[in-house]
């Protein structure tokens, strides 16, 4: 077991040496950085030096190399527009974008995995129809659209919850959370619930077609003939059965949804890591764009080994060596 | 049981979320601008909205007032003799920490403003030295004579205090301390950054005691703050969303024309171009139809334009009229200049920059298909734009200016004169290097005027570049808020508001 995550974990080395080839591939094609460094008034003798002083001057190669040689010492470089170091101010992000992203995958699995449960086992009930329909339009219209309509109706219509920003935070260590606090909850049930709406329907459609699927198992229908109540069978038996796959999607639902939160950050003005890699692309701010693809590549690699250790504690009989 | 219980849990738990006002602000003013800060380092300052807070934590040499016309702040006075000009420093004035301002931050700031990320070395490029004289007068010699000095240190080169002198560029950019109406005091990025009062400011404490700076990048969101009440005061009203804004009891709009211009460029020095010839060039002039583009995408939230620089720039010659939109003439004009069956030319568009572009663009292409002349239109983002603008790699181009020394020399320079930084268009035109070479030296500010009014009717007689329009600023200020009178270069002077 141990040889393998050794194994995955130099793996995801290589995955991330190559995300940070074609990070800086794709910056030859990107904005001028010296423009975003000296702005639009600058002069051509600053222009020259500012560009000598960044080494772009050099070929690309040179400029890769030392790229990797400043990244394996942990420095990131110095934003662009900040002037300060570019690590801090991604690492600063990440909290209120994990909280949401994790918050939405609540709502997404809890939610869409109760929906689907309840189209499952009561198909041609009303109210599970109705659910179902609902979920069909939270994957076919898109999260700014939902986002936009929800900050209408709940903010200006209704004037029940604010639409924008994050609230009053409070500090845990390094972690900034806004979870302890009502002004808290009142800004992130919007953001969450139209992060979460993409989710929660596949989920619920997941579920419902595995619960679907074993509820026609025979062990159901003895454990029916035995006398359980219709409860315990569903929610003891039948989904215990149905939820490993389910599992397996809700652990990559929660990559997907720190990318996807990206445009949930930018409407919802949350202070996350996705409003500030929209910033930074617009200002060509490249160290910024870099740490903030580098950091998220990594979290991904860990992601996936979390998912794989898993698998192997859901079904001993895989075998990894 | 237990589900019905924590239903109802949940019920009031939402109830009680909702309860509460949100009018949460109360004696905090909240304003809402479009881009976030990324820092405020007064010497790496670029975008509006950072200059913005900055301008109400820091002063100035010299100010502007509403209409854009200069007025003294720290300086009191200031006068020129040929190369050196002399500033008289007001007296009295405190920093934010306690201490008393002199000539020495002055000195301070100018050596400060040597460093490499300073976007404003033009003005240092042209400084020879900057002496003490006394603890309240500073002297500043150029090293040609440069009439623009006191024009160009409006919002530039803002004047720091000696305590920054052992502090690295990071500490300074997250740390502002100045002597402005407003003391930082909180910043967490993306999210808000808070100013409050400083009661011993030298032109008297300012009536509201809190700031709060929340950014909203989505113009609809920040629409939807300030009609939901969680926002006071906002920049950039959506275009196509001030009616709404207008209909609704709580708020005022409010604009005023900006100091922005925006225009096409052409391409003037490659032969081959059809647009090398000056008849052609009139005919595009003529086939634009900018009054129908100023109603229809603009939803008349600006000015077509008559020339370049905006009508409150030194310079701007009030004369001067925009080409007629006549397409019969400009077919004539083009079958004079020998393309009597048009010709093709691709037009190169920002998609994020100025107010509605890319609409703007796409109107432009259809208009000109009507003369024959076959556009095909590239919008791209502003950053990959303006690069391969200034590479000379465009025929026909897109391009927007606020300048700011508000002289039409220096705008006029960077553009049409032979190696100007953004001459994208690649003008080469000796007449009128020469003209605005001679601008420079004029002494007196009214006889420049004049000749740069003149060089204003030539740029336009020759058709050097297509002016488009001049965009109205756009501002929702919530009905609570009194004495909002918006500024020439959208910079928010909080300290003359109060409220209700």
């Amino acid at each position: 077991m141990l040889r393998y995550v050794c194994k995955r974990l130099s793996q995801g080395f290589f995955v991330l040496a190559g995300v940070s080839f074609f990070c800086f591939l794709i910056f030859q094609y990107m904005g001028d950085p010296v423009l975003a460094l000296v702005g639009m008034d600058a002069t051509p003798a600053q222009i020259a030096d500012t560009t000598q002083r960044l080494g772009l001057d050099r070929p690309w190669y040179e400029q890769y190399l030392a790229f990797i040689a400043n990244v394996s010492r942990g420095d990131f470089g110095i934003s662009y527009l900040t002037k300060t170091p570019a690590l801090p101010l991604v690492l600063k992000r990440v909290p209120a974008t994990m909280e949401l992203a994790v918050m939405a995958m609540l709502v997404a699995t809890g939610l869409g995995g109760c929906i689907g449960v309840l189209a499952a086992v009561r198909p041609h009930w009303r109210v599970s129809r109705a659910l179902m329909l609902f979920s069909l339009a939270g994957i076919s219209l898109p999260t700014f659209l939902i986002a936009i309509l929800c900050i209408y109706l709940f903010c200006i219509v209704l004037g029940w919850l604010p639409p924008f920003g994050r609230g009053e935070v409070i500090r845990i260590g390094f972690w900034d959370t806004g979870l302890f606090t009502n002004d808290g909850w009142r800004h992130i049930v919007l953001p969450m619930t139209t992060l979460g709406l993409f989710q929660l329907s596949m989920s619920a459609r997941v579920l419902r077609g595995e619960m679907m699927e074993v509820m026609l198992e025979d062990y159901i229908r003895t454990a029916r003939a035995k006398g359980l109540s219709i409860g315990a069978v569903v929610w003891r038996h039948a989904l215990k059965n149905a939820l490993i796959p389910f599992v397996t999607i809700a652990g990559l639902q929660l990559g997907q949804l720190i990318a996807f939160s990206i445009v949930t950050e930018t409407v919802f003005q949350w202070p996350g890591m996705g409003a500030l890699l929209i910033a930074s692309i617009g200002q060509n701010d490249q160290p910024v764009v870099v740490t903030y693809i580098m950091l998220v590549a990594v979290l991904f690699v860990l992601i996936n080994l979390c998912v794989d250790i898993l698998y192997f504690f859901l079904n001993p009989k895989i075998s990894y060596v | 049981m237990l589900k019905k219980t924590s239903l109802t849990a949940t019920v009031a738990a939402i109830a009680l979320l909702c309860a509460q006002p949100l009018w949460a602000s109360g004696d905090t003013l909240v304003v809402s601008q479009n881009t976030v800060a990324t820092t405020l380092h007064p010497l790496a300052l670029t975008m509006t909205p950072e200059q913005s807070i900055a301008s109400n934590i820091y002063d100035g040499l010299v100010d502007r007032d509403h209409e854009g016309k200069l007025v003294p702040s720290l300086a009191t006075s200031w006068s020129r003799d040929g190369n050196v000009w002399r500033f008289a420093l007001r007296k009295g004035v405190k920093w934010h920490n306690g201490d008393s301002f002199s000539a020495d931050d002055v000195i301070y700031t100018f050596q400060l403003a040597e460093t490499p990320i300073n976007r404003y070395k033009f003005i240092n490029e042209k400084i020879a030295a900057v002496r003490k004289i006394d603890d309240y007068t500073v002297e500043i010699e150029t090293k040609r004579p440069w009439a623009l000095l006191a024009d160009a240190l409006y919002n530039t080169i803002i004047v720091m205090p000696r305590f920054f002198k052992d502090k690295s560029e990071a500490y300074i950019a997250e740390n502002p301390l100045g002597t402005g109406p407003y003391k930082f005091v909180e910043w967490v990025r993306g999210s808000h950054m808070n100013l409050v009062a400083f009661e011993d400011h030298w032109r008297g404490a300012p009536s509201i005691k809190k700031v709060s700076f929340r950014p909203i990048n989505n113009d609809a969101t920040r629409l939807a703050g300030l009609m939901s009440g969680t926002v006071d005061l906002t920049t950039e009203v959506p275009v196509q969303n001030v009616d709404t804004a207008k209909n609704n009891k709580n708020l005022t709009v409010t604009t005023r024309p900006s100091a922005l211009s925006v225009f096409f460029l052409v391409r003037t020095d490659k032969p081959e171009l059809p647009t090398a010839k000056r008849e052609v060039r009139l005919a595009i002039q003529h086939a634009i139809n900018m009054d129908e583009i100023v109603k229809t995408i603009l939803s008349g939230q600006s000015k077509p334009a008559t020339q370049l620089p905006a009508p409150f720039f030194r310079g701007f010659n009030p004369d001067l009229k925009r080409p007629e939109y006549d397409p019969e003439k400009a077919r004539k004009l083009l079958a004079a200049a020998g393309y009597p069956d048009g010709f093709e030319i691709t037009l190169n568009c920002t998609q994020d920059r100025y107010v509605m572009d890319k609409d703007l663009c796409l109107a432009v292409t259809q208009q000109l298909s009507k003369v024959k002349i076959k556009v095909n239109l590239v919008a791209q983002t502003a950053a990959v734009h303006f690069k391969e603008l200034r590479q000379q790699k465009y025929d026909f181009m897109l391009m927007g200016w606020n300048e700011t020394t508000f002289d039409s020399s220096r705008f006029l320079g960077e553009f049409l004169k032979t190696k100007g930084v953004w001459n994208g268009g690649g003008v080469s035109d000796p007449k009128l290097d020469a003209m605005l070479e001679e601008s420079d030296i004029i002494p007196d500010q009214n006889g420049r005027a004049a000749k740069l009014r003149e060089i204003n009717g030539y740029v336009v007689e020759q058709a050097l570049a297509f002016p488009l329009h001049y965009p109205l600023d756009i501002y929702g200020v919530n009905n609570r808020v009194k004495g909002f009178v918006p500024n020439v270069k959208k910079i928010l002077t909080l300290r003359e508001l109060s409220f209700q």
